[in-house]
């Protein structure tokens, strides 16, 4: 049986991450740090446009990525919460013109906008990229305490232990052999992903999986492995590419006996973050449902 | 010479389908997927009918395609630089599915994708078929295909900007390059019909494609319905091609070099160069789709590369070997 977590899925976590947020800005007094925080922050990557939003109040946000806001597809946990605020396609010039007085770019992306920035004078921050929950508390403490927003910070990670706490206490013993499978046939997985499996009581067959190069594991192998919980990461209803195409093949109805396939738009997956772990009660829900066939 | 050419063709067809059969990342033993093949259940026969089949079988289909229509082409234009790639009318067929695919109206009703793509290539196929007529020099077809395929490579392009398709820059790749993988039986039973129907039309027009090359008048004296021949030819190589795009993406070059390889063994007759020509196609893309997944399991090389590697040494060949002659 294929169940859909597409959708409605969506909408409620994209509900919840906008109560999240507004929580977070009304709960955090509006003068805590705001002495410290830049006034003008331009932020140029769906990753660094997560973080900037939650942890600055919107006046102190001259531009994020297109990325944050955009439908075609939806790539952001705040696409319907970050509505308003101006949205660039990084560009030096779109960003001087800006005027900003810091730019919150991701390490070692778009480096030849980076080297304008830098030689034209513009103070960066260069986020690294988290690999681990470990790295994910480090780096939201420390953009907290640089953008003068540690308590928003501290906030952000009190909520990320409190759906880590929920989602092992509703996790599937013994873990459940679980495969998420993407568009164009790539798996999601990682150390990150491992983590927030292992702590929703679900355990990633990717890495016992040969994965190619490319890091996408082919249909027959999926088929071949039948793992007992298999995540379609996407939405069912976008079939209209080729990339997603591999995840309607009618190969996979054979999995329907020994495995229980369902569907989820792993949203928050994308960018590592304190968010990114409000998927983990979720997958924890659906590995009991597997373990209850 | 022809017999025999015909029969290590057909060896060199089912060698390479089955090979295609196969080889796969899943170590299942050849037994085993002939078991599941012809009926076993469980998992090895899911592999065997849903994935390895419709994929060997698209290969021996899109080829039979590409190289029933190139010689096909070639006969019609009395051109040796005619082909379904060269002449535009694949990259048109890519332009009619990306359209039907893209926007969500294959997602409504599955036949309108190679519908779309028929209805691209037969616009191609008539454009050039006019400016044929009109008396357009040899080179003159071959830089109106250039411009036609330029323009719908164009259009495909800004088809997949606008599409709601978080993967337009690979999925452009695709659809330029060609690929047959993880394709399914329903997509093998949809091309195939109607690539049959395309071969047997085009089949249907090779009297017509011979007595053409005595010119056209001499093709009225015999008798030959040219027009009627052309209209065939036409909706024959849209028919076949169409539905090869629709389901494997523009493969580049099958239709221009098979024909070229099998006239020293079947002669200059269109017609006796068509079914051929077909076989041939279908051993040069079941063979490259084989030395894709060989040389990168990954599969992110394409069957477009292999098969473009091949062909463009070739049409230079061909270039220089018509300006030598001229």
């Amino acid at each position: 049986m294929v169940q859909v977590v597409g959708r409605s899925y969506l909408h409620n976590m994209r509900l919840l991450h906008g109560w999240i947020v507004l929580c977070l800005a009304s709960a955090v007094p509006a003068g805590a740090s705001p002495a410290a925080s830049p006034g003008r922050v331009v932020s140029t990557f769906l990753c660094t446009d997560e973080y900037v939003f939650r942890l600055l109040p919107r006046n102190h946000i001259a531009a994020l990525s297109f990325e944050a806001t955009d439908r075609h597809p939806v790539v952001s946990t705040i696409a319907d919460v970050a509505k308003g605020i101006a949205a660039i396609r990084p560009s030096a010039e779109g960003v001087l013109s800006l005027r900003p007085d810091l730019v919150v770019m991701y390490r070692d992306t778009m480096t030849p906008l980076h080297a304008q920035l830098a030689a034209a004078g513009v103070r960066i921050l260069d986020v690294p990229w988290a690999t681990s929950l470990g790295d994910v508390r480090r780096i939201t403490h420390w953009l907290g305490g640089t953008l003068g927003a540690r308590a928003r910070a501290d906030a952000l990670l009190a909520q990320m232990d409190r759906a880590l706490a929920h989602a092992r206490a509703v996790a599937p013993r013994p873990p459940v052999r679980t495969l998420i499978y993407e568009p164009n046939g790539y798996a999601t997985s990682g150390p990150l992903v491992g983590e927030l499996m292992s702590a929703a009581g679900l355990v990633d067959t990717a890495p016992q999986l040969r994965l190619t190069r490319a890091d996408t594991l082919p249909l027959e192998a999926v088929i071949a492995k039948a793992p007992e919980l298999l995540i379609l990461n996407g939405n069912p209803n976008a079939a209209n590419t080729r990339a997603a195409l591999v995840q309607h093949h009618p190969a996979l109805a054979a999995l329907s006996g020994n495995s229980k396939v369902a569907w989820a738009d792993l949203v928050p997956l994308l960018c590592p973050g304190p968010w990114s772990v409000e998927i983990a009660p979720i997958l924890a829900d659906l590995g009991r449902q597997a373990r209850q066939r | 010479m022809s017999r025999t050419a015909t029969v290590v063709l057909g060896g060199l067809a089912l060698g390479f389908v089955a090979g295609s059969f196969f080889l796969g990342p899943s170590h299942i033993s050849p037994g085993a997927l002939l078991d599941g093949l012809f009926g076993g259940q469980g998992i090895d026969g899911v592999i065997a009918r849903q994935i390895r089949l419709p994929r060997a079988a698209l290969g021996l289909v899109v080829g039979s395609a590409l190289g029933a229509s190139g010689a096909a082409l070639q006969g019609l234009f009395r051109n040796p630089l005619a082909s379904p790639d060269v002449t535009g009318v694949t990259s048109c067929a890519g332009l009619g599915a990306v359209l039907a695919l893209y926007f969500g109206l294959a997602a409504q009703f599955p036949l309108l994708l190679p519908l779309f793509a028929v209805l691209g290539s037969l616009g191609s196929a008539a454009l050039l078929f006019i400016l044929s007529r009109r008396g357009a020099a040899i080179m003159a077809l071959v830089l109106a295909g250039v411009v036609i395929s330029s323009l719908a490579v164009a259009l495909t392009a800004l088809a997949l900007t606008f599409a709601p398709n978080p993967y337009a820059m690979s999925e452009m790749v695709l659809w330029m390059m060609g690929s047959l993988k993880d394709r399914t039986l329903h997509e093998l039973l949809v091309a195939t019909p109607l690539v049959l129907a395309g071969i047997a039309l085009l089949l249907s027009a090779g009297r017509a494609l011979d007595a053409l090359t005595l010119g056209e008048e001499a093709a009225h004296s015999l008798g030959i319905d040219v027009a009627g021949a052309r209209a065939r030819v036409v909706v024959g190589v849209a028919l076949a091609t169409g539905a090869a795009t629709a389901a494997a993406g523009a493969v580049s070059f099958v239709g221009l070099v098979v024909p070229h390889i099998l006239r020293p063994f079947y002669g200059h007759s269109p017609a006796r160069l068509i079914l051929p020509s077909a076989l041939g196609g279908a051993v040069l893309v079941t063979a490259a789709d084989l030395l894709v997944r060989s040389i990168d399991p990954s599969e992110q090389l394409r069957l477009g590369v292999v098969t473009a590697m091949l062909g463009a040494p070739f049409f230079f060949a061909l270039i220089i070997g018509l300006r030598r002659d001229a």
